[in-house]
């Protein structure tokens, strides 16, 4: 009997290009179909456009385990599992609409920075391999404002409620 | 349909697509919000990215250029969500689901500020359009014990090579009498947990709908039939077992 197996945190929709192997016309064919039932199935429902784009923040953080010390090509420390880890779990509680603004970004002190942009305002939550979290709120105005958080579950969802207040306020 | 008090909806929505009036630009969007604003404060713009390749005499030139395309407007729960656009309306209610006359009756509201601000020329598409995600418990379970519609692999095959885990399936089913699509979407969801994660995603939508400009009524009828629809397929493709799950 066929039997349905759970699922890793994967992506669903994303085209895999390291599996696109067809280079004929079929292959083209087939990648145009599946663009086009990609794109008809994205539309515009709100679920299936966080759905990927929570895949592509996983895919992220999976590249991020990869690096290694010097990644940068200046010495830079690879990010640590339990840095890795903490920003999983911010991902964990990103809301859809947050999802559109967010981007994950290596720091070259060694860490990653959750960064979030609305037009003119930026905000990151910084977990460094240290262990130190830095929360900086930001535009091209004025001083960015610097909070410095815990890595416990309660800072990151202050965290996040303080960036949602600031950068889509 | 039965209603579930453990109802499985992630994301209902009501889509009007329109022949927008040809004056209209982007800009006049923005009065949608100040209608909405009191039910809707938080509202963004969504961007199209457009690749532009500019060929010059000498070289080729790739720009990537932002232009808006919707104006999204969030009550302050976050569960419904309008986007207007040139080109039409969606309104989405995000879980908790409540039920469809909410939904409907909040859509046609919010179609009417839409509607009397911008003029649209007609309709030219409907859609009404449910999400559901289900989590059958266990690492590994039978398909055919939850659902009537999902990828049949060959018996022909022995046991051991018909096991399938990642797989997303679009059907679209025609609807003779409605002159319209179901696209029924079945796909793996990706949620860590130890039990296997489905989407069905149902999205019923009619080209060209035959109803008269402005015979808002029988628009609003339509979407009961839709609705009707929709749910006759729901119910069809899942099992009691899957009830029980959703009861």
């Amino acid at each position: 009997m066929p039997m349905l197996l759970e699922e890793p945190v994967t992506t669903i929709l994303p085209s895999s290009p390291e599996n696109d192997t067809a280079i004929g016309t079929a292959g083209d064919l087939l990648r145009g179909y599946e663009d086009e039932v990609r794109e008809s199935v994205i539309k515009e429902a709100i679920y299936w456009k966080a759905k990927v784009l929570i895949g592509r923040l996983q895919e992220k953080i999976r590249q991020f385990r990869e690096l290694r010390d010097g990644w940068d090509s200046y010495g830079a420390p690879a990010p640590q599992p339990s840095t890795i880890e903490n920003v999983g779990k911010v991902l964990a509680l990103l809301e859809p609409f947050d999802l559109l603004h967010t981007k994950l970004i290596p720091s070259a002190e060694g860490g990653v920075a959750v960064f979030f942009s609305n037009g003119t305002k930026r905000a990151y939550l910084e977990f460094q391999n240290s262990g130190d979290v830095v929360l900086a709120m930001y535009d091209r105005q004025s001083e960015p404002e610097v909070i410095e958080l815990t890595e416990s579950d309660a800072d990151k969802t202050r965290g996040l409620e303080l960036i949602r207040n600031y950068v889509f306020s | 349909m039965p209603h579930y008090a453990k109802a499985p909806i992630k994301e209902a929505l009501i889509d009007i697509r329109v022949d927008a009036n040809p004056d209209l630009t982007f800009d006049d969007l923005h009065a949608v919000g100040r209608f909405v604003q009191p039910s809707y404060p938080l509202e963004e713009t969504r961007n199209l990215s457009q690749s532009v390749i500019q060929f010059g005499p000498s070289a080729v030139q790739a720009t990537a250029q932002q232009q808006p395309w919707a104006l999204v407007f969030r009550n302050e729960e976050k569960t419904q969500v309008l986007q207007a656009r040139l080109d039409g309306f969606t309104f989405s209610r995000l879980a908790p689901y409540e039920d469809f006359e909410h939904l409907r009756d909040e859509a046609r509201r919010l179609w009417d500020i839409y509607r009397n601000l911008t003029h649209p020329r007609r309709v030219n598409r409907v859609a009404v359009r449910y999400i559901n995600e289900l989590y059958l418990p266990g690492a590994k379970v039978e398909p055919e014990d939850y659902f009537n519609i999902f990828p049949q692999v060959s018996k022909g095959l022995r046991s051991e090579l018909r096991d399938f885990g990642r797989f997303f399936m679009n059907l679209q089913l025609h609807q003779y009498d409605l002159h319209g699509i179901l696209v029924l979407n079945l796909a793996t969801a990706p949620q860590p947990s130890t039990k296997v994660g489905i989407i069905l995603d149902l999205d019923l939508f009619v080209e060209n709908p035959q109803i008269a400009n402005n015979d808002e009524d029988r628009l609003w009828e339509f979407f009961n039939r839709l609705r009707d629809r929709k749910n006759e397929y729901f119910e069809a493709a899942i099992t009691d077992k899957t009830r029980e799950i959703i009861s």
